[in-house]
């Protein structure tokens, strides 16, 4: 009868251990406890004994707190600072942008919202938003928990000359810089999955919105790009500085997000002439679909004028003698 | 800055737990060269008067064990099974490694005290003649 507060405390205990543990962890403290009681108070232990033993063993939460393996958190005490700061300025960006929106909505001139629901409107996109931050920002950075990269593995002999180079003044990223990028990114990205039905090319006099069935099609990619991108930016925070690595992530990401937005573009130009026949015949003989490529052609110049740039100056220092590529 | 004795009963505490900290590892794998279970093992340092809770002995025993330092087997002993522990073949060689260490730390922070209190002794000897 007694011993059932033994078994009692040690399912308590099972119940904080991972499961691989269990077993093995019970039965020793079965074993130990019972050795315990044997010691102090005979064969004969009481009942009173048994939860005076039990009470100066500690709670079970606690017992299996100290069998647990020491690094179980999301995000570890390295990151925690730099996660805090950049949720904190996402969520602020996040939150002035939506009042800054429902204050243009409410006093646009000749605007005809009703305030209170144009308040709540712009509370739940903010709430919205800020969850959707919150989860890419959280999943970020335990992607760079798990990853090891806060570790400095500690080598055998340290040699001063495997000091990295003082980067050049075009290679340093200030703290406010990535955050910034990351947070507008962040940003996009969430206003691209909460207005996901609100976003394609408005015909006069179509019921639905067309395209918006292509734009949600390709969202999970545009998205999985985006994502891509901030972690780049969360990189660049953490090491301050551009490195040939995160050089070669952002241009192969910046493609990827190209090659998404072009295909992207292909299928609503491959469908425009007959869903504008439907909606405005008039125009679909005068305009051409593959006008539109000038969009995913103006990306590509602008990111080819942008990586061209650093390559060009990353060149020139290799001329100077400086290597950081 | 002037403690008052809490604070000073509380830095005592947490310094002697530092120091205890790393020397326990020595201590349970010193005591190890003969197989023991974790209560026979608690028991036996507190004879020793190093006390250490179960909370700190068993998940370290598990720690060294999985880090192939120590050998555990279930042997029915008496009424029930108890998990034996010994030292393995590597924990001798580390246990040997690390007694060594410990004899030229103690040697040398020894030394050093030692040095340290003649020195405090002479200083205070020369401002009494000064005075």
């Amino acid at each position: 009868m007694k011993h059932h507060w033994i078994d009692r405390y040690i399912s308590e205990v099972a119940r904080h251990l991972p499961k691989n543990q269990r077993g093995e962890v019970q039965r020793e403290l079965e074993s130990t406890l019972l050795d315990e009681l044997e010691d102090r108070h005979g064969p004969d232990a009481t009942e009173d004994d048994v939860l005076g033993v039990l009470k100066e063993m500690g709670s079970p939460s606690k017992v299996a707190e100290s069998y647990r393996p020491s690094n179980q958190y999301l995000i570890g005490p390295e990151w925690y600072p730099i996660f805090r700061k950049v949720l904190l300025t996402v969520l602020s960006i996040h939150v002035g942008l939506l009042v800054l929106a429902c204050a243009v909505s409410l006093f646009w001139p000749g605007a005809s919202v009703e305030p209170g629901q144009a308040i709540l409107y712009f509370l739940n996109a903010a709430l919205e938003s800020a969850t959707f931050a919150f989860g890419i920002i959280l999943l970020i950075f335990f992607l760079l928990e798990r990853s090891g990269a806060v570790e400095e593995k500690p080598k055998e002999v340290w040699d001063p000359a495997s000091l990295p180079e003082s980067p050049a003044p075009g290679d340093l990223v200030g703290k406010g810089e990535s955050i910034l990028a990351l947070s507008l990114v962040a940003i996009f990205l969430a206003l691209l999955q909460i207005f996901r039905d609100s976003i394609g090319i408005p015909f006069t006099g179509a019921e639905e919105l067309p395209f918006n069935d292509t734009y949600k099609k390709y969202l999970p990619w545009i998205s999985f790009a985006l994502v891509l991108d901030m972690a780049v930016y969360a990189w660049l925070f953490w090491r301050g500085r551009w490195e040939w690595f995160s050089r070669a992530c952002h241009f192969a990401f910046d493609l990827f997000g190209l090659g998404v937005l072009f295909m992207l573009i292909q299928e609503v130009a491959i469908e425009w002439s007959s869903r504008l026949q439907i909606h405005l015949p008039d125009l679909a003989t005068k305009f051409d679909s593959r006008q539109l490529y000038w969009i995913p052609i103006s990306a590509a110049v602008v990111l080819a004028i942008e990586h061209g740039r650093v390559l060009w100056r990353a060149r020139r220092k290799e001329r100077r003698g400086i290597s950081t590529l | 800055m002037v403690l008052n004795k809490e604070q000073l009963t509380a830095l005592d505490q947490k310094l002697t737990l530092e120091l205890r900290r790393g020397m326990l590892t020595l201590a349970v794998l010193g005591a190890l060269r003969s197989p023991s279970y974790g209560y026979a093992l608690k028991q036996r340092l507190a004879g020793r008067h190093l006390e250490i809770d179960q909370g700190t002995l068993y998940p370290l025993l598990r720690r060294l064990e999985a880090d192939g330092l120590l050998t555990s087997e279930w042997i029915v002993d008496g009424s029930r099974p108890r998990k034996y522990y010994r030292l393995s073949p590597d924990g001798e060689k580390t246990l040997k490694a690390l007694r060594a260490k410990w004899k030229s730390l103690v040697g040398v922070v020894e030394a050093l005290l030692d040095e340290t209190t003649q020195g405090t002794a002479d200083d205070e000897e020369t401002q009494g003649e000064t005075k």
